[in-house]
C-alpha cells in the first residue's frame, strides 16, 4: 500500500449495541458488513459499489423535518446501501442501492457503524444505538 | 444566546426549542460527550468472515 493510498482508508468502529445483536444476522449478511470494512480500511469512501449519503436528507412532508435533520446533522449521521438482501444495480456503480442500509456517524478518520435497518420509510437510529 | 448557555443542561428532547426563534431543536453537551466517550470497538481489518464473527463474538456483552 502506498502512502496515498494509505491515507484514503478510515477505521471503522462498532457500537457495543449493534455488536450484541449481531448474532441474528445471516452470516451472508455479516460477510457483506466485512467486505464493507474491509473496504474502507482500504479504500475508503471511493469507489463503493453502494449509495452512501448522509442522513440529513430527511422528506421536507415528514412531520419532524427539522428535528430529524438536526438529530442527524448533530451526529454526523450517515448511511450506506450494504446490498442486502441484493444490490438494485439499475443505476451507476456507486449509486446501487438496497433495502437495507448501514447507519454509521462519521468522525474525522474513522466511522462508527450503529444499526442496520430496511427501508422504506427511512428512519433514523434511536439513540442508544448511538453510544 | 440561550440555546448554548443552557445546553449542558438539557436533556434530549424534540419538544426543546430555542427560546429566541421558537424553532426546535435538540443539541444536547452531555449526549455528545456520552457519545465521543462510549465505548466502542475498532474493526481489525483484512479478517475473513469466519475470524470477522468470531471477533464480533469476542466483542459481546451481556447487556
Amino acid at each position: 500500500m502506498d502512502e496515498e493510498q494509505a491515507n484514503k482508508g478510515l477505521a471503522v468502529d462498532f457500537s457495543q449495541i449493534f455488536l450484541n445483536g449481531f448474532s441474528n444476522f445471516p452470516v451472508n449478511d455479516i460477510e457483506k458488513i466485512n467486505e464493507f470494512v474491509k473496504h474502507l480500511s482500504v479504500h475508503g469512501f471511493e469507489n463503493l459499489p453502494g449509495r452512501n449519503k448522509p442522513s440529513d436528507n430527511v422528506p421536507t412532508d415528514d412531520h419532524e423535518f427539522i428535528e430529524k435533520v438536526k438529530y442527524a446533522q448533530d451526529n454526523n449521521l450517515h448511511h450506506y446501501h450494504i446490498g442486502i438482501p441484493h444490490f438494485d444495480q439499475s443505476g451507476e456503480h456507486g449509486d446501487w442501492t438496497s433495502e437495507y442500509i448501514l447507519h454509521y456517524m462519521h468522525l474525522d478518520s474513522s466511522i462508527k457503524i450503529v444499526d442496520m435497518g430496511s427501508h422504506p420509510p427511512f428512519s433514523l437510529p434511536a439513540e442508544e444505538y448511538l453510544k | 444566546m440561550a440555546v448554548v448557555s443552557n445546553a449542558a443542561t438539557l436533556k434530549f428532547s424534540s419538544h426543546n426549542k430555542d427560546e429566541s426563534t421558537g424553532m426546535p431543536f435538540n443539541f444536547d453537551l452531555d449526549r455528545m460527550k456520552n457519545a465521543v466517550e462510549s465505548p466502542s470497538h475498532r474493526a481489525p481489518t483484512n479478517l475473513s468472515t469466519e475470524e470477522f464473527i468470531e471477533w464480533m463474538k469476542s466483542k459481546q456483552t451481556k447487556d
